[in-house]
């Protein structure tokens, strides 16, 4: 199977109503999530959405651009550089790695373009 | 009457390298999934567990079984190998280890490695957290 070179984006923002129906969903009530006066306390300075949610936006966009079956070969590897804030808008996606034709560089921005999360989607190969 | 010793807070020395802390469960029901794909419609799977939703049991396994906490953890990066979308139903047992700790700019960093499996032992994925332990 020949794979796309580009991932199908998938956008989301976070207000504070979704924050706090994921915290709810994840049973994660961690304050720094849904409490704004203790956010603003933490080196964050204010509530940043549940880190799981950028991430589940780039399953989102490696299942709309490849289908569900193949995720099951799928290993990712994220690092987390900048947090979504309230209100953020993130965007995910990814292209496939020059030379490295099993591989997606993948990628979460917010609507600065500033990248929250950056790392790579392998393709194992099938048993 | 006799009262049970409080669990002491799990902070940053607590954590060794290495060491295996537990499981916990996570029945991936119907309920669940109905709610899941409220919020996040695209994520239907045809009877399976949205990919996506992997992120609840290695977050539960953590939460539950690296427990007293003090509030504020961050995490920092993320692994995942996925092998297995379970059908609706599945009960996974997800394993929770330390893998490494170290300080690094006055922060202090864990690993957390996650196995999860079906209760007939078939891997459904496996995982690590990078996380920040508060000060």
């Amino acid at each position: 199977m020949t794979l796309p070179s580009t991932l199908i984006e998938v956008s989301r923002t976070s207000d504070y109503a979704s924050m706090k129906r994921f915290a709810e969903l994840s049973n994660d009530y961690n304050p720094i999530h849904i409490d704004r006066e203790f956010a603003a306390n933490t080196p964050m300075k204010g509530l940043i959405a549940h880190g799981p949610v950028a991430t589940i936006m780039i399953w989102q966009s490696l299942q709309k651009t490849l289908g569900a079956d193949m995720l099951e070969r799928v290993s990712l590897d994220l690092r987390f550089l900048k947090p979504v804030r309230e209100n953020d808008t993130a965007t995910a996606g990814g292209e496939t790695r020059q030379g490295e034709a099993d591989c997606f560089d993948v990628w979460v921005h917010n609507q600065h373009g500033d990248v929250i999360i950056q790392g790579t989607a392998r393709l194992r190969a099938t048993a | 009457m006799n009262e049970s010793p409080e669990k002491a807070m799990f902070v940053y020395d607590s954590y060794e390298a290495g060491k295996v802390y537990g499981h916990d469960d996570f029945k991936v029901d119907a309920d669940m999934v109905r709610r899941w794909l409220e919020m996040f419609p695209e994520d239907e799977c045809g009877g399976r567990m949205p990919a996506g939703m992997i992120t609840l049991p290695q977050q539960n396994a953590y939460k539950n079984v690296i427990t007293p906490r003090p509030p504020g953890h961050i995490q920092g990066g993320q692994t995942f190998e996925l092998h297995w979308l379970p059908p609706i139903g599945s009960t996974l047992r997800t394993e929770v280890s330390c893998l490494s700790k170290e300080i690094r700019k006055e922060r202090r960093w864990v690993k957390m490695k996650f196995i999860s499996r079906d209760l007939a032992g078939k891997l459904v994925f496996t995982g690590i957290n990078t996380i920040l332990v508060p000060m």
